[in-house]
């Protein structure tokens, strides 16, 4: 079985490889992060991450998952509830 | 003071095809589902645009069918020169005056290309004077028909004796890139839509009824050029679109309004007839807060964007000619025109009726 920590890693993972791809985003990103400001995210560019997101995990965030979201370490959290 | 120009007629048309917003939906729903997991996300981003319908250059079944930029062309010059020519015969036929009257014809798009340019080929289709000076203008997006109304003032200003015509054709859908499923091109599909807007505008030393175009200010932005416009690749138009746009009208909208009227004398209180671009709804709210406006100073942009979307520069003109045939301004009401457009940059018109 995945350990969480190991989950919350490979989670990490994608949500910077998807920045990389979708936002034009180089960097490395931290779960203690504030979300919007790492990723420079305006409502376009979220729209985008949380779509692309929701493509690769074939999960759906709603609006209620989404205002909980302050740092990575946040939409880690969220995706991973989604995916249990 | 020097004679000011005057906005004699204002025309427009649609192509055929109207579709409400539900069954475009349903088309791209299909489309959406090849790529995308949540599609009731991307449905919500489409009717958060608040477009009720559009019209379509071609039957909604024909899309798929174009499978080359260069299809896509050949479709937008023949839907172009169709209401190209009904847009203009009606503008004149406003402003009381035929084919032969018009000295000067300024072409405006951003949505296909042609040489010789549609404003060439309408001269042979229409029979317009062999002295007529063509004026085609690509890639002033949506600030091109407040832009196009200046340049229209400009010319009648030099030649006062004359007759300028502005003919605005946007035909967005044959720009949709069938593969970008990126969130901009989501939301500029839901958003953008087809049609045809022209402009009379004569010179001083001819009588004609009508709003005086009293100045015209352009203001451009510097180092904005990543807020809007298109990547052109072989596939042909891209929409590059960021979430800029608000901030860039609260930005500045209001200091450029404020500036230019106080160079007539005037304030904001004084404009009677708001005659916006309506870009989008974030775009018209951030225009309501930046200007102050009172509650249903910019109703004629909301309609428009309900009823047949944003036509990049053909929208303005429609909310223009809303004002001449149905609100009738009381003589000696100001008006002033407004858009934005890739640039990034504002053109402000002031009107006095």
């Amino acid at each position: 079985m995945v350990s969480k920590a190991m989950e919350d890693r490979e989670i990490l993972e994608t949500i910077s490889e998807i920045a990389r791809r979708h936002l034009q985003w180089s960097g490395s990103l931290e779960p203690s992060q504030r979300l919007v400001e790492a990723l420079a995210l305006e409502s376009i560019r979220l729209l985008t991450l949380v779509v692309e997101l929701e493509n690769h995990f074939k999960i759906c965030l709603d609006e209620q998952d989404e205002a909980g979201l302050t740092t990575v370490g946040d939409l880690v959290a969220a995706i991973r509830s989604k995916l249990a | 003071v020097r004679p000011a120009p005057t906005i004699a007629g204002v025309g427009r048309a649609f192509p055929e095809h109207y579709y409400d917003q539900e069954t475009l939906l349903t088309a791209f729903r299909e489309l959406w589902a090849r790529r995308h997991h949540n599609l009731d996300r991307l449905e919500a981003l489409h009717r958060n645009v608040l477009v009720g319908g559009r019209h379509l250059a071609l039957p909604l079944e024909q899309y798929a069918g174009l499978t080359t930029w260069g299809q896509a062309n050949d479709a937008w010059i023949r839907v172009a020169l169709d209401v190209g020519e009904t847009a203009m015969r009606e503008a004149l036929g406003a402003a009381g005056l035929g084919v032969e009257d018009v000295d000067a014809l300024i072409f405006v798009t951003v949505t296909g290309i042609a040489t010789p340019s549609i404003d060439a080929r309408l001269v042979n289709r229409m029979g317009l004077p062999r002295r007529i000076k063509r004026m085609p203008i690509f890639g002033l997006g949506c600030v091109a028909g407040a832009a196009g109304v200046a340049r229209a003032a400009d010319y009648v200003r030099a030649w006062p004796g004359e007759v300028a015509v502005l003919l605005s054709v946007e035909l967005c859908s044959l720009t949709v890139q069938r593969q970008d499923l990126s969130i901009p091109n989501l939301i500029a599909t839901g958003l953008f839509g087809d049609g045809a807007a022209a402009v009379v505008v004569v010179g001083a030393e001819r009588p004609a009824r009508g709003p005086r175009i009293v100045a015209t200010r352009s203001v451009f932005y510097p180092d904005s050029e990543e807020v809007m416009g298109w990547e052109i690749s072989e596939e042909g138009f891209r929409v590059v679109l960021s979430a800029d746009v608000p901030n860039v009208v609260l930005e500045h909208a209001r200091r450029d309004v404020d500036a230019f009227l106080a160079e007539h004398g005037l304030s904001r209180a004084e404009i009677e007839v708001w005659i916006s671009h309506p870009g989008g709804p974030k775009v018209l709210g951030a225009l309501e807060q930046a200007l102050e406006l009172p509650d249903g100073a910019l109703e004629a942009s909301w309609r428009t964007l309900r009823e047949v979307g944003n036509l990049s520069s053909t929208s303005v003109l429609l909310v223009l000619k809303e004002a001449l045939e149905e609100r009738c301004p009381a003589p000696g009401a100001y008006g002033l025109m407004l858009a934005m457009g890739p640039g990034f940059c504002s053109e402000l018109v002031l009107l006095r009726w």
